[in-house]
């Protein structure tokens, strides 16, 4: 039903194995399955959204809603991803129900322009921050909110383009290009001022295995 | 196949499916891989070092800050109503022998009533030492024992089961006393109704086929319905209700609280036959007419915003599913929720595009 999750084996088995202790009704089952991805949704709703409240109300309709009708859920191999998308899923109609909290920072209803003209001076301009992993995260600030939301679903989530297509409602072209834009926006910075930093503190991870 | 990785830019690199995942999550069998290109190709060494620490950047950077306390305030609400939150009944996956064959031997017979019941001994003893002629059986062979009733009517009791009744049965109604758990198939007699007493629990058939479940320890008494309807009574020493049931619905009976709750059975049986259930088809029909279709075939009140759902259509069909399977795949389409409010079902509102 679910696209595979690349996660490794063993973690789908575990997931496997919890949400089926889950399924059955057993409530520690369900409050690890909380506590394993809490954080993770909450930064992912924080991305979509900066109304707390509405955040708030998503997470917990959510969880209820899955303990309420756990028996007729489908078996999932992939626990975070159907968090994920149904946290989205559930935040986007909150908020369809409640225009009025509609805020200018949700690119999640309506397709907005994705290049950001903000980011050229970003870059070049002369009154940014001096370092540049300050630089770079202003950078990653200035992407449009979609830009944002997809490159953090990609790297923090470690979702594959698949998954992030559904989630996002697009297709698979249309989330490689989103993110390839904001890649190349932020190509300049890996490879100018960011890279001597990143490639410091790089060696000693990557040769001292 | 490790060709291309010779020309890869760093932005080739974090764009790389199997390259973010070991950035990631590295494991021995990525270390090997990656050292692998970065061997074979030297140029790329510093390369995939950049890249990996850009995969890792990209991570914190745009990951959101939110209070710490938060996800401790959000579990508190949760969990303070996991157990006030309306069930919609589970379908049980692994008990769908048991209820389709319940459902076999109800359609065969023209009365069926499935009665468990442990009465307390007292309560039953006590309302039968008036009974004239008084029949008794007791089930302790260890298997089930078929009785069969002056009036044609058949009942098996489960083993430590006992069940009283008058021997002529020559009265204006036909009267069982049960204490444990039996199965009932009731020959259909208008003129003389049949009552079934658990408990605090009347049942009065008035032309239908039932099931009452009773488990003392639970604290739940109750009876659904198959087919026709069925009028319960519940006397309690502080009040007694009664109530009449239709198919699919069922009535519980909460002893401490003295209070009976109207719901749905656990897998609701349509109302014409199977064959025409199964032959329900749906080619790109708006939802609205897929939801009055199964409320019409297992006469269940589906409750849904007409406007909300008028963008939704689905092609589907009807195989083996039961109503909740059916309802959960739609749901799932159309992106909304069912829940089981009382007797009626609710459909929330649907996001399609």
């Amino acid at each position: 039903m679910f696209p595979n999750h690349r996660s490794p084996l063993k973690e789908a088995n575990a997931d496997m194995l919890l949400w089926s202790a889950f399924q059955n009704g057993d409530r520690d089952a369900f409050a690890s399955i909380y506590q394993k991805y809490i954080d993770e949704l909450l930064s992912y709703g924080y991305r979509v959204t900066s109304d707390r409240q509405l955040i708030r109300d998503s997470v917990q309709d959510l969880f209820l809603h899955i303990w309420v009708r756990r028996g007729n859920l489908a078996t999932t191999d992939s626990i975070k991803f159907y968090l994920f998308r149904s946290l989205r899923n559930r935040i986007i109609r909150n908020l369809e129900k409640h225009p009025e909290r509609l805020h200018a920072d949700i690119g999640l209803v309506v397709e907005v322009a994705e290049e950001s003209n903000a980011f050229e001076t970003a870059i070049f301009g002369h009154d940014g921050p001096s370092d540049s992993y300050e630089k770079l995260a202003e950078a990653v600030n200035r992407l449009s909110p979609r830009q944002r939301e997809a490159v953090q679903l990609r790297y923090l989530h470690g979702f594959s383009l698949e998954e992030i297509a559904e989630m996002m409602q697009m297709n698979n072209q249309s989330v490689r290009n989103l993110l390839h834009r904001a890649i190349t926006q932020l190509r300049l910075l890996f490879e100018t001022a960011g890279g001597l930093l990143v490639f410091l503190s790089t060696l000693q991870n990557f040769s001292g295995r | 196949m490790t060709e291309k990785y010779q020309t890869y830019t760093l932005a080739d690199f974090i764009q790389d499916d199997a390259f973010i995942q070991w950035a990631k999550s590295p494991d021995a069998a990525g270390d090997a891989f990656w050292e692998q290109i970065a061997a074979l190709y030297p140029h790329q060494k510093d390369v995939i070092a950049q890249a990996r620490q850009t995969v890792l950047n990209l991570a914190e950077l745009s990951r959101t800050a939110f209070d710490e306390e938060e996800a401790g305030l959000i579990w508190a609400q949760i969990s303070g109503q996991m157990d006030d939150a309306p069930v919609s009944e589970p379908v049980f996956r692994l008990g769908w022998v048991r209820y389709a064959a319940a459902a076999v031997v109800v359609l065969l017979t023209s009365w069926g009533i499935r009665h468990w019941y442990h009465e307390p001994e007292t309560l039953y003893a006590q309302r039968t030492e008036q009974l004239e002629n008084v029949h008794e059986e007791i089930n302790e062979t260890g298997k089930e024992k078929t009785v069969q009733l002056p009036d044609g009517s058949r009942i098996t009791l489960a083993q430590g089961s006992r069940m009283r009744f008058s021997g002529s049965m020559d009265g204006s109604k036909r009267e069982v006393y049960l204490s444990g758990e039996a199965f009932f198939d009731v020959k259909r007699n208008p003129s003389k109704p049949f009552f079934v007493y658990a408990g605090e629990l009347t049942t009065r058939v008035l032309g239908t086929s039932f099931t009452v479940r009773s488990f003392e320890k639970e604290n739940v008494a109750s009876v659904q319905v198959r087919t026709g309807s069925v009028s319960v009574e519940a006397r309690a020493p502080r009040k007694t209700q009664s109530v009449v049931l239709t198919p699919n619905q069922q009535v519980s009976f909460f002893r401490k609280e003295e209070r009976l709750s109207m719901g749905l059975v656990r897998v609701p049986q349509p109302v014409i036959p199977q064959a025409d259930l199964a032959r329900f088809t749906f080619n790109n029909a708006p939802v609205s007419t897929i939801f009055d279709s199964l409320s019409k075939a297992y006469g269940i009140e589906i409750v849904y915003d007409k406007e909300a759902v008028a963008a939704c259509r689905l092609t589907s069909s009807v195989q083996e599913e039961s109503l909740f399977e059916i309802l959960g795949v739609i749901c799932e389409a159309i992106e909304a929720d069912y829940q089981v409010t009382g007797a009626k079902i609710r459909i929330s509102d649907p996001h399609c595009n």
